[in-house]
């Protein structure tokens, strides 16, 4: 506990600001004291600005003021996001979430990220985390990477694969088993997507399944994001850009708690022939 | 020498023109951004001494001014008057011009002249001169330009001062500050990295480029179209490469995902499907309309096609099965029955029909299973006379019991159940 407050202690936090380096939908940008404006991928998000997603929509913010920095930190908005950009640099970042849940990616460089709501804050230094605002509560998911979770009443340590809620007030819960994935069944990986009709394994205990179709085997740049209650998806209209390098879907189970499990690796997917790129 | 002269020397005309223009001012490149050619002109009134009435009067004159270094010009002047008595001359006046004062404000400037000329009414007078000039703010590239000009005849016959209002073109521009003489030794301290201004470049670069590289980039694009507009308005490439062309083309793709059996009609023109029952279509942007037939039923679905984008549609994932009711007793078909398998027939596709006829309990078994093959064979010869091939409409037998579970309106009926073409 005590190696892990010390390795989380923080630098001092510069006032850079944040791209977005992937769009799906609409997105706006406002600054304080300023109106929203939409923007496209590669806006930038200056560091204490909010962006927000349309309830359709999906976006990344790389949290460093260039999008050629690999290294940085990436947080996905899934649709009716709103995600403030408090603070950026090398080591550390830090976002505040207002509406809406944010996945952080998995991490290149260990630099410190800290997702605050208004129940507390999720810090991490491996991203692979989800925090999701609810309405009476802060759901955090630790995917694959190890997070902290600083609530009104208590922190916690939450090592990955493991869920915690966090309330007004009180500790964090005591931490959950996430669900883990089963297998993907249909379309093929590397099939072409002629016909969208996705189909997977069924996960034991599962209450429904969150999909995605992502156009980077990263899922940063996501195309389609659905919940769905059976094991199948058959979309009746589905939409995607065509200058990608492919297409990637993958799975994850939500349990009876309604924490969002692990989800499976992405399988690539290809677009039909004769489409042109 | 007049009065006016003395005033002006008592002045100290020099003194006065260096000390606004500042120990700097003519320095080589501190002085204003020079045009390569200055015109100017002029009307002048002179004063001078009465003993020599061919120096006063008035007159008109014009110069042009050839740069030979950024502050110094040559104006190369020629004149016409009368004199103070009314006699008319014509002169040449060759002058050195120097441009002294920018600083005085980025509209004015102060300049010397130092020359000579040579005045012809008869005889010919030389003399020498030195003046000053304050061209004075306003006037867009017209400059107005209040002159003075001490004029000394050199073989000692007198000299005057002359005074006049004129123009100058085109006005020297605002001095240019001077580049700051870099220490080689201090390097410069570390500053903020300066925030980068990132355009997105959907096709065919599908990538975050920094609009420094494409040179400036504009707000509107100004081309006075209804298009909408893009981020790429105003983007130049410095090589003048077109990136709106590059966007080319505008055509998105159109993946309609069908079942077997089904007809597709994109935009009024039929479309074949593959063996997957998809088809992979191109259109421009905009919306379009596909219309599916098939297993009765029409579909018309208005996708909109956008550049650089794949949008999937489909067809109804499950087939519906139409049903017709009867009277009790009756394998009559209504007038809207007819027009109902009409639609169904046209709508067929390449989808079969299995007619499966069926009875309430009321009545003999035998005779309500006939009824209920009666049904189906009338359902059947509705849908050959509307059009349906034979080979695609088969009767089922007639059920041995009462459908379950069903009120007696629905029980009296015909089911037509859409088959999928059989493989071949």
């Amino acid at each position: 506990m005590i190696l892990l407050l010390l390795a989380l202690q923080p630098p001092a936090l510069a006032q850079d600001g944040a791209v977005i380096v992937s769009l799906s939908g609409q997105a706006w940008v406002q600054v304080p004291g300023g109106a929203p404006t939409a923007v496209d991928r590669c806006a930038t998000v200056p560091a204490g600005a909010t962006i927000c997603t349309a309830p359709d929509a999906f976006a990344a913010v790389r949290l460093a003021p260039s999008p050629d920095d690999a290294g940085a930190d990436d947080v996905v908005l899934l649709g009716g996001t709103c995600l403030d950009v408090l603070a950026t640099a090398i080591d550390r970042a830090r976002v505040n979430v207002s509406r809406g849940g944010v996945t952080i990616s998995p991490s290149r460089d260990g630099g410190l990220v800290e997702v605050a709501t208004r129940d507390g804050v999720t810090a991490g230094r491996e991203g692979g985390f989800r925090v999701t605002l609810e309405e009476v509560a802060t759901r955090t998911e630790a995917v694959t990477g190890r997070v902290q979770l600083q609530g009104d009443g208590g922190v916690l340590d939450l090592p990955a694969g493991k869920g915690s809620r966090m309330r007004p007030g009180r500790a964090p819960d005591a931490p959950t088993d996430l669900l883990l994935p089963q297998a993907l069944l249909h379309p093929p990986a590397d099939a072409s997507l002629r016909r969208p009709d996705f189909a997977w394994t069924a996960v034991p205990g599962s209450t429904g399944y969150h999909l995605q179709l992502a156009a980077d085997p990263a899922f940063l740049d996501i195309v389609e994001a659905v919940d769905v209650g059976p094991p199948q998806w058959q979309p009746d209209f589905l939409f995607s850009p065509t200058e990608i390098a492919g297409l990637w879907w993958r799975v994850a189970a939500y349990d009876r708690l309604g924490f969002l499990g692990v989800p499976t690796a992405g399988w690539p997917l290809s677009l039909p022939a004769g489409v042109p790129r | 020498m007049s009065l006016a002269v003395r005033a002006l020397l008592a002045c100290g005309l020099v003194p006065v023109g260096a000390a606004l223009a500042g120990p700097a001012a003519a320095a080589p490149g501190d002085g204003p951004t020079a045009p390569r050619t200055q015109g100017s002109a002029w009307a002048w009134g002179a004063v001078g001494e009465q003993a020599r009435p061919d120096l006063v009067g008035g007159g008109l004159g014009a110069a042009l001014g050839l740069r030979l270094a950024r502050p110094l010009y040559l104006d190369l002047a020629g004149e016409a008057g009368l004199d103070g008595q009314a006699e008319p001359w014509l002169g040449a006046r060759p002058e050195l011009r120097l441009f002294l004062a920018p600083r005085l404000s980025p509209e004015a400037s102060l300049s010397l002249t130092l020359g000579g000329g040579l005045r012809w009414a008869g005889p010919v007078h030389p003399d020498l001169s030195v003046g000053a000039a304050l061209d004075l703010p306003g006037g867009g590239r017209l400059q107005p330009r209040v002159q003075a000009r001490y004029l000394l005849d050199p073989t000692g016959g007198g000299s005057t001062l002359q005074a006049g209002v004129g123009l100058a073109w085109p006005r020297p521009a605002a001095p240019t500050p001077a580049p700051p003489v870099e220490a080689a030794a201090t390097p410069a301290p570390p500053g903020p990295p300066a925030r980068l201004d990132w355009t997105w470049v959907p096709h065919p670069i599908s990538a975050c480029v920094d609009t420094r590289l494409l040179g400036e980039r504009g707000g509107a694009q100004g081309d006075g179209s209804d298009r909408p507009p893009s981020p790429l308005d105003g983007v130049r490439l410095p090589d003048g490469l077109d990136l709106q062309a590059l966007l080319q083309p505008t055509q998105g793709s159109l993946i309609v995902v069908a079942l077997p059996g089904d007809q597709v009609e994109v935009a009024g023109r039929p479309v074949r499907l593959a063996a997957d029952a998809t088809a992979v279509t191109h259109a421009p942007e905009g919306p379009i309309e596909v219309r599916i037939r098939g297993a009765g039923q029409l579909q018309v679905l208005q996708p909109a096609i956008a550049g650089g984008y794949a949008v999937w549609v489909r067809s109804r994932p499950d087939p519906t099965p139409v049903t017709l009711s009867f009277a009790q007793g009756s394998a009559e078909l209504t007038a809207a029955d007819r027009e109902v398998l009409v639609t169904l027939a046209q709508n067929a596709g390449d989808w079969r029909f299995e007619l499966r006829g069926s009875f309430s309990p009321e009545g003999d078994l035998a005779r309500n299973r006939a009824l209920a093959l009666a049904r189906a064979e009338a359902v059947r010869d509705a849908l050959l006379a509307a059009g349906l091939p034979p080979t695609r409409v088969q009767v089922a037998a007639a059920p041995d019991q009462v459908a379950p579970d069903q009120p007696p309106a629905s029980q009296r009926a015909c089911t037509i159940l859409p088959l999928p073409p059989e493989a071949r």
